[in-house]
């Protein structure tokens, strides 16, 4: 993608002119301190000196860039699932909600899965542990996690070898840590609503002060730049995730 | 337990704090990111209210939108989308009536619809719902109609509170004793194959137009620092239908007037 210096500088001019700096002294400053022609600088700052009147879309683009090496939009013409689309996203941090990943079928068996402890499985969940990771070595995980896998590979666009292996997690509260992605291996990671939400189930996303509350069979794509993003899931008793690596990135 | 972001500022807000204090008790007692504690800090120092001026009746949601959700809401800008606001079938309403009632109004970058006896009943139950949900007379919406944006339509980037130093805006103010806006309530009633996002541009968040689906967005200032500046993305493909609901911060009729709701009423009434 082309840079746009004119648009990097209406970004950067923005916030200070909002804090009343004035259009001479951001001009000064971009051409005495940082090399960039005056004229050129003068153009710029005065499309965005009087914002009620000129053009924002040089601060603000209209429409959003994606980061090339993003996980793609929904990719509704290779899924079988027609109510998987998109809900809202945000570019930085980077955050999309999807709604209709999961099937209600699906949801509902990696929820058993999740809930249920089965006690002579190494890892089995602990019910006095407020967080616990679901083991994959039951051998009825396969059957249910391979074709999630397969289709948030068609979903999100992304090679099938660079999704991540299907977590589950039980009364995940203590998430957060978890949320700070070794970038650049990990790219983005999905968490996949698998519970009934109400209004006290929420993700937190701190960054943003936001709550978001997604229904079963949502899945949040959290993106590991352009900001590292801190979420803390609040009310849910079952949630499935997986990463998307950049090793065996298209 | 960690406070949620809203508890920490529902307690700076009874404290009176200025911007100064609440940045250091978010970012040192809290450790909140200090890029995202100054822009929760700064509304502190304006002296204007800024508690969230509408907030969503949980029981009149259920009562008047079943099957409905809040999915997202945020801090600041004040913005909530809720799914399933109205239902498919109701939607379906105003997509029937688009096929042959669409026409051009001149200057909008979109068409509108034509208003028919069915399509002004449903305008009229929407403001309605969207009052009740939030606790609201309903005749603090205005009066509005449904609007279709076709591929290659979009609405350039705007805030809708209206401006003193706009002459047609300033006469709206005037007229209504400056009963001035203070939120938008967008409907999507009909949802286009790609493109016509609701694109939030001071947080970069972009809104998918979802039928059936409402966003609510409030500006207790009047100004940009409200965070409210939007457009409506190119629609790439189909045809996107939205009802903006403009909320004033008083009701705009009374009962000789035409667009009059009865508060009292039911949906079926109306």
């Amino acid at each position: 993608m082309k840079f746009d210096y004119d648009s990097a500088v209406a970004r950067w001019a923005w916030p200070h002119l909002q804090n009343g700096i004035s259009a001479d002294r951001l001009v000064n400053v971009l051409s005495d301190d940082c090399g960039y022609s005056g004229p050129i600088a003068r153009r710029v700052i005065s499309a965005i000196e009087a914002p009620e009147h000129n053009n924002l879309d040089l601060v603000f683009p209209s429409e959003p860039a994606k980061p090339s090496w993003s996980p793609g939009d929904t990719n509704r013409s290779v899924i079988a699932n027609a109510d998987c689309a998109l809900v809202f996203a945000s570019l930085d941090p980077h955050l999309e909600l999807v709604a209709g990943v999961l099937t209600a079928a699906e949801c509902d068996a990696l929820r058993e899965f999740t809930l249920v402890a089965r006690p002579q499985e190494p890892g089995a969940l602990a019910s006095a542990a407020p967080m616990q990771e679901r083991k994959s070595t039951d051998p009825g995980f396969a059957p249910l996690s391979d074709p999630v896998r397969r289709r948030i590979s068609h979903t999100f666009n992304w090679p099938l070898a660079a999704v991540g292996p299907l977590q589950l997690w039980a009364q995940p509260e203590a998430i957060e840590s978890r949320t700070s992605l070794p970038a650049p291996v990990s790219r983005a990671v999905l968490w996949l609503c698998l519970d009934v939400v109400d209004a006290a189930s929420t993700l937190e996303v701190l960054n943003l002060g936001m709550l978001v509350r997604p229904r079963p069979g949502s899945g949040l794509l959290v993106g590991a730049e352009p900001t590292e993003v801190r979420i803390i899931p609040k009310g849910l008793r079952a949630m499935a995730s997986v990463s998307f690596d950049a090793l065996a990135k298209p | 337990m960690t406070p949620t972001l809203a508890q920490l500022l529902e307690t700076l807000r009874k404290t009176n704090a200025s911007a100064e204090a609440a940045f250091s008790y978010l970012t040192q007692t809290h450790h909140v990111d200090p890029g995202l504690a100054r822009s929760l800090a700064e509304p502190f120092s304006t002296g204007v209210d800024h508690s969230p001026p509408m907030t969503v009746n949980m029981p009149a949601l259920e009562q008047f939108c079943p099957g409905s959700q809040v999915v997202l809401e945020m801090v600041r800008p004040r913005l909530l989308l809720i799914e399933n606001f109205v239902s498919p079938e109701f939607c379906d309403t105003f997509a029937a009536a688009a096929r042959d009632n669409f026409r051009n109004e001149g200057s909008g970058p979109y068409t509108r619809l034509y208003a028919g006896s069915h399509i002004k009943k449903a305008i009229r139950q929407m403001r309605f719902r969207a009052a009740k949900i939030l606790d609201r007379d309903p005749n603090e919406t205005e009066d509005t109609a449904v609007s279709g944006y076709s591929p290659g339509q979009k609405y350039s980037l705007h805030a809708d509170y209206l401006k003193e130093d706009d002459p047609a805006q300033k006469a709206m103010l005037e007229a209504s004793r400056h009963n001035q806006r203070v939120a938008t309530f967008l409907v999507y009633l009909g949802e286009p194959a790609a493109g016509g996002r609701t694109y939030m541009a001071n947080v970069g968040l972009a809104v998918a137009p979802r039928r059936g689906s409402a966003l609510l967005f409030c500006y207790p200032e009047l100004n940009l620092k409200s965070a409210t500046l939007h457009a409506g993305t190119d629609v790439l493909a189909g045809t996107k239908l939205i009802t903006p609901i403009t909320f004033r911060e008083r009701a705009l009729y009374c009962r000789e007037d035409a667009a009059y709701i009865n508060p009292s009423a039911t949906e079926d009434d109306l």
